[in-house]
């Protein structure tokens, strides 16, 4: 008899979904707090909740590209159609393989300014003393500097848009059970049945699907 | 409202220093439209409302 749940998350992939979260929320704190009128000693915590991002970014990358399936994020003009659908906006429900339009045009958003974030972030850790380097202020040039915060700048301003966006869309009653399924790992099959066209992404294969 | 934060050196040359931090609430504000957008479009469709 078929299982009543459907693995959607190994559990390296969930530790990797909310350690990034709780970086990422760390790192909005720190950084924007103090822009808010907070004061506190910030930077040792943001630039610690830094690598601890470079790290596990790094590891998505690396087990992404080596043990996942690639295809299965791409997006294409014709997923166009699904993001009405995806977004409960549409007359129908349009399925879809693992990932909805709209997941993917999310992770390939907040991938790229996390991308620019650790970027930029890397280049100005030379700039603070640590335990394990001191610091070259003069490593770049001053107006060079400048154009490294602005990016950062905007990475972080972006989040702030997305963050506030995917928690949004996690909470929404027709979208929760994603939510739960990035907790416990698994959805339910009618979820699956009702959500997922099982000739893009087979349940039977529950156990290599990654 | 500034797009960038600068400061000026002792030449009086001015420096880029980053974005202006006045930016964070048109993006926190975009972030808030979109949402109440999708709520309104939401609860307005019939589907939307059945599901409320």
């Amino acid at each position: 008899m078929a299982s009543d749940r459907i693995l959607r998350h190994k559990g390296i992939d969930r530790l990797f979904h909310w350690i990034t979260a709780a970086a990422v929320l760390i790192l909005l704190a720190t950084g924007l707090l103090p822009v808010l009128g907070v004061d506190f000693d910030w930077l040792p915590i943001h630039w610690v909740a830094g690598i601890v991002l470079i790290v596990v970014i790094l590891f998505h990358i690396g087990r992404s590209l080596f043990s996942q399936s690639v295809r299965s994020m791409l997006i294409g003009p014709r997923d166009l159609g699904a993001l009405a659908s995806d977004l409960g906006l549409g007359s129908s429900t349009v399925k879809e393989g693992k990932y909805l339009a709209a997941q993917r045009l999310m992770h390939h958003v907040i991938a790229l300014f996390t991308l620019i974030a650790i970027g930029t972030g890397a280049v100005m850790l030379v700039k603070i003393d640590t335990p394990f380097w001191k610091r070259q202020p003069y490593w770049l040039q001053e107006s060079t500097w400048g154009i490294v915060y602005s990016f950062h700048d905007l990475a972080a301003l972006a989040f702030v848009t997305l963050i506030m966006l995917h928690i949004y869309f996690a909470l929404r009653p027709e979208k929760i059970f994603y939510t739960r399924s990035m907790i416990s790992g698994w959805m339910t099959r009618q979820d699956y049945l009702d959500h997922h066209d099982p000739a893009l992404w087979p349940a039977d294969e529950k156990k290599e699907q990654n | 409202m500034s797009l960038f934060r600068v400061s000026t050196d002792v030449y009086g040359q001015e420096t880029l220093k980053g974005l202006s931090w006045d930016l964070l609430w048109p993006f926190f504000g975009v972030a808030v439209a979109i949402i109440v957008i999708h709520l309104v479009v939401s609860w307005l469709r019939p589907s939307g409302r059945r599901k409320a």
